[in-house]
């Protein structure tokens, strides 16, 4: 028999107190777990006959059950998004209304007067809390399991989700209600606890979002690219990152689990010492201990501050990176910000609205801190625009180009398991340079250049007529373990810089990280039973299907041939065909489409001789054959500059020119174009077009298009590129390459 | 006993209680009396362990007060606003104090209820406010603790629940040595029960006596003299603490031995001689003002 004045007894007693939590928690997870669960399997059943009709009958009836199933994966299991709102909101409802008492006077008189330990308290009240939510769950859990097992979804794999999900949650919910608990400890007002709640849960990330906002706007180098604003102190971010993890099947996210625990114990231990520590006298109080009153106070002033000065340099155009906009508004913002919400969270500590007067020094220690944390950002004080990382204390680095569309797949990337990622993950992922020396020369190259400018838009001034910059992100892999980016300007027209760039793209870690097509990830694709993929060669207007073998061959000869190939000679060339891929990777109930292309250059001979050999080659992008007519237009640009300049140089020395004239002089049209149907015309023209955006998109393009003129051609309607939806395409001429009739044609004349 | 010894607490920056020193012996009714903030409260509060002071000590029967639940099972403390759980009854209060009370008179608690007229079925939130101290006191009469601290709680209750009160703690003290601990602001409603008072006064004990022994030491007479000589020589043997005279009429308050006093009266001649019983608030006024204190502006209102 249990004694009167035992645990159980007091935790029972609690429960009385508790008891709409109680019922608001057999509310959430005993009907809404089932409900949900039985609707799921409904729902999934009404989509029977279609999946029977579309499948057959065998192959229907498994897609149904593997959907179902995966259904009970998902619901039972941790990837539930729904479920840790609920459980999150269970934790935080679950320590304020357990603790609450702390809040009033006549309660705290109450409990505190009675013969019962305050560590006894707080384990009955914080026990109480936890069988709250897991007596509920675990029923609810039950019932809805048992839905499932009737309907025969319930296999060993949702079991284990499911057990697992219990597990994890149970972490997760530790780590909230924890944390929710230290809200409560640390102040006396239940409005008061909220806040410093959604401090607890946004701090870090604010602050981290803050930080990269801040390196974004003053330093040159800073690279977006492997910062993440996800705090690394929250139950939140910790179960995103093991259940993606999970759903990725990348490994047991065993650590992800200790850590969230440990996360969850440590601020327990911390909430509890506050607890011990708590005065009495703090109930109805802004904040329960005085001593981190001003330290909290600044802590939060500083961010709130620093913000307020990203936010206005946004509105106004501030980024002196690129010279442009002046501090003082951001400052007068700042101190504006500073003073307000240093007197508001005094008002909130003392509640009471002449608090607004008192502790002006803590305005003048956050003012300085303030000026400290803005002064190291905008003076670079710590040196993050000048460091380059010893190369001996680099383990591996990465180099990736700026964005290269048609070059080694664009941008459409796709990890082993047929997900789509970006190209900086898959070349995180896949390139290990090991001549780091080359990749910190380039660095070093850069930040040398850059320090002969001011600014950023100096760069790209047309002053700068030999010079040829493209930004692109390095990567620096630590010996221990950091990994260090940064977005750095290389001017593709520096010897030096082409050098190095040759010497990077030509090794083989860099065409393995960074070309899909030299992996044998392709290749594997091509094998797959359950992926079908269309290999074609040609360019947007004219394409030619390869059969699966050729396409194997094709590619293993395509391997050979990028190997050693560097910068410079990519640059000069122009390709003459790519390699393109459409997968469509099957399920039982749906598919995913992924697209990618390679260019082929001439240079590439194994290729081409393929090619050549299985008539799929072409001399030229457009066969005269199918043309009906070639629509050029000139824009004349070189002249209407002149003019527009004339233009000024009269409007400064007539002030009788009115605005009528800045208008008539703009609405001249200065363009001209000429069509051309003639088969010779035709055929004269066709072997200086080229597929405009094979020239124009591209840092390797050394020759580059003539952006004077537009070139339309007009397939006729039973060639090949017209039967394939193309009737229309626009190609260019490569600059200086301008046929000479055209340019007569089109020249603008008086 | 419950010994305070040089006690002090502070919130934020104002000084609640300071240097306190009194002795709350057993077997007695100890009335704390002082103003609004004088830190009555603030002092009971210690005392229950709800609060640590700053400085000094507090002791019940020699054992530390604050988390120390040897000497917290000894106390139950009636705050001035007591606190009932929300929508519960005398049954449900009854059920958790016995948890936490092991020597809950259950018995007694329902007899009492009943005495006192209180429904044990209604919710408390539907019970007066005079009929929640009631049940605050009985719950604290009920909980076996030696010492019992009330803070404000005899503060509105009507004379007869007043006596009833009374008789409850007389009985208590007689059966188990029950020590009732009263604060509160008016001196009036402390006249009757109190054994022993202390006065606070901005966080500081301006006197702490037992009420008899005040008694005993001050006299009140009224008198009219024969003669000018006759009135001169009885103030010259008299320690006078203060003398209204109207007409013929001396109305005088006199420390001392009522014996003692009466055999000076008796070596005179008078017209009309009569010692008179004196009011707590009497016994205060004159000690106080000793002290240099105006008690009517303190308590009295």
């Amino acid at each position: 028999m249990i004694s009167k004045n035992s645990f159980l007894a007091s935790l029972k007693e609690n429960s009385k107190r508790r008891i709409w939590l109680w019922l608001l928690s057999a509310l959430s997870y005993l009907v809404i777990f089932p409900t949900a669960v039985a609707m799921a399997i409904s729902r999934g059943k009404r989509s029977e006959e279609y999946l029977i009709e579309s499948l057959g009958e065998a192959l229907g009836r498994q897609a149904l059950q593997e959907q179902l199933i995966k259904g009970m994966e998902q619901f039972f299991g941790i990837t539930n998004p729904v479920m840790w709102l609920v459980i999150a909101a269970f934790a935080v409802v679950s320590a304020i209304q357990g603790f609450s008492y702390l809040y009033s006077k006549k309660k705290i008189d109450f409990y505190m007067g009675m013969p019962v330990k305050r560590s006894r308290r707080f384990c009955v009240i914080w026990l109480n809390g936890i069988l709250i939510y897991l007596i509920p769950y675990f029923t609810g859990l039950l019932i809805a399991g048992l839905i499932a097992a009737v309907n025969g979804v319930m296999t060993a794999s949702v079991l284990r989700e499911a057990a697992l999900a219990y597990g994890i949650y149970l972490c997760f919910f530790l780590g909230v209600y924890h944390l929710t608990i230290l809200a409560v400890m640390l102040t006396g007002n239940v409005i008061i606890t909220c806040f410093g709640t959604a401090v607890f849960f946004l701090y870090e990330w604010c602050v981290r979002l803050i930080i990269q906002s801040y390196q974004a706007l003053f330093f040159k180098f800073y690279s977006y690219s492997g910062n993440s604003a996800e705090p690394l102190f929250s139950p939140f971010t910790i179960l995103l990152q093991y259940a993606g993890k999970h759903e990725n099947g990348q490994g047991s996210g065993l650590s992800a689990v200790v850590y969230l625990l440990l996360f969850a114990v440590i601020v327990g231990a911390v909430a509890y010492i506050c607890y011990l520590k708590r005065p009495a006298e703090a109930a109805g109080k802004a904040m329960a201990f005085t001593l981190p009153q001003p330290i909290i106070k600044i802590l939060l002033v500083v961010p709130v501050t620093l913000l307020a000065g990203c936010l206005v340099s946004d509105i106004v155009g501030y980024s002196p990176i690129y010279g442009e906009g002046k501090e003082g508004f951001i400052i007068f913002a700042m101190a504006v910000v500073l003073i307000v919400s240093s007197c508001l969270i005094q008002i909130l500590y003392e509640f009471d609205i002449k608090g607004i007067l008192h502790k002006k020094h803590h305005i003048f220690i956050s003012a300085v801190a303030v000026v400290i944390v803005f002064l190291i950002f905008r003076y670079d004080l710590l040196g993050y625009d000048s460091y380059i990382p010893k190369a001996d204390s680099v383990a591996s680095a990465a180099f990736v180009p700026p964005y290269e569309y048609r070059y080694y797949g664009g941008d459409n990337y796709f990890s082993e398991d047929m997900e789509h990622i970006s190209k900086i993950s898959y070349v995180e992922e896949n390139m290990y340079l090991s001549d780091v020396g080359a990749v910190n020369k380039l660095m070093k190259l850069s930040i040398d250049e850059m320090n002969k400018y001011d600014n950023l838009s100096q760069l790209f001034n047309e002053e700068n007529d030999d010079s040829l910059w493209y930004k692109a992100t390095v990567i620096f892999r630590m010996d221990n373990k950091r990994n260090v980016y940064r977005d750095i300007y290389v001017n593709v027209n520096n010897p030096e810089v082409a050098a190095l760039l040759d010497r990077i793209e030509a090794s083989d870690e860099y065409i393995s990280g960074i070309n899909m097509g030299a992996s044998e990830l392709l290749a594997k694709i091509l094998a797959d039973d359950e992926s079908k993929a269309v290999v074609s060669y040609g360019d947007n207007y004219y394409q030619q299907k390869l059969s699966s073998q050729e396409a194997e061959e094709f590619l293993a000869l395509y391997i050979e041939d990028v190997k050693g190939i560097g910068f410079t000679k990519l640059r000069e060339s122009i390709p003459c065909g790519s390699l393109r891929f459409s997968i469509v990777k099957k399920y039982l109930t749906h598919s995913s489409y992924f697209d990618t292309e390679f260019p082929i250059y001439p240079f590439h001979t194994r290729c081409v001789e393929y090619l050549k050999e299985h008539g799929y080659y072409r001399e030229s992008f457009i066969n005269p054959e199918d043309v009906e007519r070639i629509q050029v237009t000139n824009y004349n640009m070189n002249i209407a500059a002149e003019k527009q300049k004339q233009w000024q140089e009269q409007l400064a020395l007539d002030s009788d020119v009115s605005v009528v004239s800045e208008s008539a002089w703009s609405n001249l049209e200065y363009s001209r174009y000429a069509s051309y149907d003639s088969l010779d015309d035709i055929s004269e023209l066709c072997n200086a077009l080229y597929p405009q955006d094979w020239l124009s998109q591209s840092w390797h393009m050394g020759t580059s298009e003539d952006t004077d003129y537009s070139i339309t051609v007009y397939f006729k309607s039973d060639s090949q590129p017209a039967k394939d939806n193309m009737s229309v395409g626009t190609y260019c001429f490569k600059a200086e390459e301008v046929p000479q009739f055209v340019i007569d044609d089109t020249v603008y004349r008086e | 006993m419950i010994e305070i010894r040089n006690v002090s607490k502070t919130f934020d920056d104002s000084k609640a209680v300071d240097n306190v020193s009194v002795s709350i012996k057993e077997n007695t009714v100890f009335g704390l009396i002082g103003t609004n903030g004088a830190g009555k409260s603030t002092v009971l509060r210690m005392v229950a362990g709800v609060l640590e002071q700053d400085e000094g000590e507090i002791a019940i029967d020699g054992l530390p007060v604050f988390d120390n639940m040897e000497a917290k099972r000894k106390i139950y403390f009636i705050a001035d606003e007591p606190y009932f759980f929300a929508n519960s009854n005398a049954v449900d209060m009854q059920k958790y104090l016995s948890t936490v009370y092991p020597e809950f008179a259950v018995s007694d608690y329902y007899t009492y209820l009943v005495n006192f007229g209180l429904d044990k079925k209604r919710k408390i939130n539907t019970y007066s406010k005079g009929m929640k101290k009631q049940l605050a006191l009985i719950c604290g009469v009920c909980s076996g603790t030696k010492y019992l601290l009330c803070d404000e709680t005899f503060d509105g209750l009507d004379p007869v629940m007043r006596q009833g009160i009374k008789s409850i703690f007389a009985g208590e003290m007689s059966k188990r040595g029950m020590t009732p601990v009263i604060a509160s602001h008016n001196l009036r409603e402390l006249e009757d029960i109190c054994d022993h008072v202390g006065l606070l006064h901005k966080g500081g004990v301006l006197l702490s006596k037992d009420l008899e022994d005040m008694k005993c030491n001050i006299q009140k007479v009224q008198c009219v003299f024969k003669s000018n000589e006759d009135e001169a020589r009885v103030i010259a043997s008299l320690d006078i603490m203060k003398n209204e005279k109207r007409g013929s009429l001396n109305t005088l308050t006199v420390r001392g031995n009522k014996a003692e006093i009466l055999a000076i009266f008796a070596t005179v001649n008078t017209v009309f001689f009569e010692a008179l019983p004196l009011s707590l608030e009497e016994i205060f006024i004159s000690e106080t003002e000793v002290v240099g204190y105006d008690i009517k502006k303190l308590i009295l209102g």
